[in-house]
């Protein structure tokens, strides 16, 4: 084997084998659904703070759940019988988490959750499997709702979970088909918008006064009190050369001595901007110096709202040339602009949906051929044949998923979309037909 | 003129004419939001905002005639283009309704809209309930528009822009109320929205909005949490329905009860209002029903999962009820997840559907009808609620289209020859079909155009968008 070939062998994700059962799509849509029912739902907001953290579960959510697992499952789930209740009573809540606490618990509940279907498939308990899915499916849109990177990290993490426990599900010889169930959560799952939202939101809340000089450029003046965490944050971010000592009022001289240097630069943005001659002459030097950083971030946050609302490939290219270094050169000359501003790595989190809406299309396209085989007693030659449902279509290609059959081996491919398409983004399913029970 | 040019020409829908001039994208996306961003939200709920914008209308112009007339006055100037409006008329009406309108404004950009009260009306009364608080938010858009037209006219565009944010704010909190009538009203003001950018666009300062429209949610108005409250007026309008699937063994349903089920079965099964005299037959009828279909409604419960002894136990009215239920649901629920599909998908699965639940009465004792078909009157007409849908989604695709056309000629200084020239951006298909809108260049105006996938449709049939390129005003 040559060394390239060895390279692309090694690089190439290991395929994952399932054996399924042929299902037919359910009769009752409502019976067999992943998000909670309208009428299941409470009214109020969800609360986390009565789940404990379960450390230590990990263990028990790699891989098939052996027997001799079973037993430390259902103890360690007892343990934290009350913190699942309340991961389940969280799940049900109409309005999402909006206030501050740690998404960490929110985490816990997932695992706990997991834990919990992992069992009951064990068990034989498919439905309360499917129900306990489609919980942490619930939890993870709460909890993507919020616009912070924390939150998405958790919401991400949380819809791993679920399509784990979902791929175990599907291997279940008596799942039903989720076909439909799946067709019906969101696309995407997991979308950017309120984590760039939140970017903006935190940007305008960190820069001491910056949200009242949005608000009123002309004449928003800042209070002693933000000056003064304005100047601080200053000689933080521009530390006066260590040899020399520096008195509390010099910090302030520096300011105002780097304000006007920025002048040109900032009075250049806020014009590009679109504010007339007139307004940025009447402008006060502090609230250019202050907006400008401000509308330059908004700018490099625009371009990647937008960016990550186009095709795949573009997409892609994009935040390849944008990532590193950040997208920060339009910023230079400006105040405020290294640490508060820097738009964290989005690339990584548009990466992690493109993965988990890859794999749920894969799970729709699976099921759609569990459906087939279970009108045609096999697979089929392509996947244009399968005709009982709509089989989803790749969302990084928009084109169909690369099938093939291989005896009774249906493989569904996933292949790397670019060539610089992060390793998560490739799948292969090696599809075995289960034999129905009572034949040999 | 032969009898058929005369049919094509009058099936010819009226293009919109637009005169566009070359813009770049802005520099600030946020500045042009279409949907209000966070930094302008504010906790709390939108409902009772919105309760109080109407109190306010009815302040502003007690007199509903009167309000009837300028609806009417606003309806007929919709299709005129806003360069021609009546600026000081505008002014009036703005002026005049100002604070039901920025009591609007204001709501729009709450966090939450609490539509909790209208489930627990769905589930109280049914199909029967009323949701006034909903249907009387169509009043705001003649006046939306208004105001929009008026920045317009005073070259306000970021304003005017805003207004359409407003509109699509309202449209996405009316969608979560959870009926076929909200979502309705929702793609009504959507509708409206796209009206004003129509109108913005045209106008020369307004920069592209294509990035803008890019990042508006991709199911703009999703429609499953509708054909959930459609589930639960049913349950609240079906006579002992709730208490009989929560227990089917244990449930003995009351005479009276009974008599209404049997009501409802005339009307599911015939299209007469229910007569004494015919209450003895409805009542011998059902019941064979019931008796012939037993086996049926046994082997649906099971299917359900409830075992031999529950099955055994269930009275054959109590199982035929399930029965019904679990018919309706199946359909429901088919069109619920298919409302999630790109729509070539869904109307196959919609046509599954209605194959097998049609619109007209089965035969009541056909093996493979519950006796009481719930379906016939409970099931919303899915089909009519997924085309429009596909029309809002088509016209926000080609407004799109036609926002990326407008970078590219500022960058190339004219149209291009064919969409696939534009480089710019990318620009979105069809979502009727999968491919690229019809595209047609005759010197600086052109066509764009979405035909209607409706069987029988006109080629001509469809939405049609004509931009010609502004000359650039001549330098001093």
């Amino acid at each position: 084997m040559t060394p390239l070939v060895l390279l692309v062998a090694l690089a190439q994700p290991e395929p994952v084998a399932m054996t399924v059962s042929a299902a037919p799509l359910p009769r009752n849509f409502y019976r067999c659904r992943l998000l909670p029912r309208l009428d299941e739902l409470r009214p109020g907001e969800a609360l986390y703070e009565p789940i404990q953290l379960a450390l230590g579960a990990d263990d028990l959510l790699q891989g098939p759940l052996a027997p001799a697992d079973l037993k430390l499952a259902r103890s360690f789930l007892a343990e934290f019988n009350e913190s699942v209740e309340a991961a389940e009573q969280a799940a049900l809540r109409t309005e999402p988490l909006l206030r501050l606490v740690s998404t960490r618990k929110a985490v816990s509940g997932a695992t706990l959750l997991l834990l919990r279907a992992r069992i009951a498939l064990h068990e034989d308990r498919v439905a309360d499997a499917v129900r306990d899915l489609g919980l942490i499916l619930s939890l993870t849109r709460q909890v993507s709702t919020r616009p912070t990177f924390e939150a998405r990290h958790t919401a991400t993490t949380m819809a791993r979970f679920a399509l784990d426990g979902l791929e175990q599900a599907v291997t279940h010889r008596r799942c039903p088909n989720l076909s439909a169930a799946l067709d019906e959560l969101p696309r995407p799952l997991l979308p950017l918008g309120p984590t760039l939202e939140g970017e903006r939101l935190i940007a305008c809340g960190t820069l001491p006064g910056a949200a009242q000089v949005r608000r009123d450029p002309l004449h928003g003046q800042l209070d002693a009190e933000t000056r003064q965490r304005l100047i601080d944050l200053f000689s933080r971010e521009y530390p006066a050369p260590p040899a020399r000592r520096v008195l509390p009022l010099t910090n302030e001289f520096r300011l105002a001595a780097a304000i006007q240097a920025v002048l040109p630069r900032g009075q250049q943005v806020m014009r590009d901007h679109g504010y007339s001659e007139a307004d940025i002459k009447q402008m006060p030097i502090l609230n250019v110096a202050l907006l400008a950083p401000i509308l330059e971030h908004e700018d490099t946050l625009s371009r990647i709202a937008t960016a990550a609302a186009l095709p795949y490939p573009e997409a892609r290219a994009w935040f390849l040339a944008n990532s590193d270094p950040p997208p920060r050169r339009a910023r230079d000359g400006l105040l405020f602009s290294r640490q508060h501003l820097k738009p964290t790595a989005f690339e990584l989190f548009f990466d992690a949906q493109c993965h988990l809406q890859r794999r749920l299309d894969l799970l729709r396209a699976v099921e759609a051929l569990r459906a087939h085989a279970h009108a045609a007693g096999r697979w089929p030659e392509r996947l244009a044949d399968v005709t009982a449902v709509s089989v989803s279509e790749d969302p990084l290609t928009g084109r169909p998923f690369v099938y093939r059959r291989e005896g009774d081996i249906a493989i569904l491919e996933a292949p790397r979309p670019t060539p610089k398409s992060p390793d998560e983004h490739v799948f292969t399913y090696r599809l075995t037909l289960r034999k129905p029970e009572g034949k040999p | 003129m032969t009898p058929l040019f005369l049919l094509v020409v009058l099936a010819q829908p009226e293009p919109s004419a637009l005169v566009v001039t070359p813009s770049p994208p802005p520099r600030n996306l946020y500045r042009w939001q279409l949907l209000p961003g966070l930094l302008v939200q504010k906790p709390g709920d939108a409902v009772e905002l919105y309760t109080k914008a109407q109190a306010a209308l009815t302040e502003a112009e007690p007199d509903r005639k009167e309000f009837s007339k300028l609806e009417e006055e606003l309806r007929k100037q919709r299709g005129t283009p806003w360069k021609d409006a009546d600026r000081k008329r505008l002014k009036e009406i703005a002026e005049k309704f100002k604070k039901p309108l920025d009591l609007v404004h204001e709501a729009a950009r709450r966090e939450q809209a609490n539509w909790d009260f209208a489930v627990d009306r769905l589930r109280k009364t049914g199909i029967v309930a009323r949701l006034p608080e909903v249907e009387k938010m169509s009043e705001f858009l003649p006046l939306l528009v208004v105001r929009a037209r008026l920045a317009l006219l005073e070259d306000r565009v970021e304003e005017a822009v805003q207004v359409a944010a407003t509109c699509l704010s309202l449209a996405r909190q009316i969608n979560e109320c959870p009926t076929i009538l909200a979502h309705t009203i929702a793609r009504e003001h959507a509708n409206a929205a796209l009206d004003i950018l129509t109108d913005c666009i045209q106008h020369p300062a307004c920069p592209s909005l294509y990035g803008s429209l890019t990042d508006l949610p991709r199911s703009l108005l999703p429609a499953y949490r509708a054909y959930e409250g459609e589930r639960i007026a049913c349950y609240g309008t079906v006579p002992g329905l709730t208490k009989v699937v929560a227990n089917p063994a244990g449930t003995e349903l009351d005479a009276d009860t009974t008599e209404k089920i049997i009501r409802l079965y005339r009307g599911l099964i015939n299209d007469d209002p229910p007569r004494p005299e015919f209450q003895i037959v409805d009542r011998v009828t059902l019941g064979t029903a019931m008796q012939k279909k037993h086996d049926a409604a046994k082997e649906a419960m099971r299917a359900a999962g409830f075992d031999e002894e529950t099955i055994k136990k269930t009275s054959p009215l109590n199982a035929g009820l399930l029965h019904a239920i679990y018919q309706y649901e199946e359909a429901l629920g088919g069109m619920a997840a298919a409302s999630m599909l790109p729509f070539p998908q869904a109307r196959v699965q919609f046509e599954a559907i209605r194959k097998k639940f049609p619109r007209k009465a089965p035969n009541p004792l056909g093996p493979e009808v519950s006796a009481l078909p719930l379906w016939l009157i409970f099931l919303p007409a899915g089909e009519s609620v997924l085309m429009a849908d596909l029309r809002l989604q088509q016209r926000l695709g080609l407004l799109r289209v036609a926002e990326g056309l407008r970078q590219h000629a500022a960058q190339a200084g004219k149209w291009p020859e064919k969409l696939a020239d534009v480089k710019v951006v990318p620009l979105p298909d069809d979502p009727a079909t999968g491919k690229p809108f019809a595209y047609t260049r005759d010197g600086d105006t052109i066509t764009l155009h979405a035909p209607l996938p409706k069987p029988g449709a006109l080629p001509t049939d469809g939405q049609t968008l004509r931009l010609t390129l502004r000359k650039p005003e001549p330098k001093p």
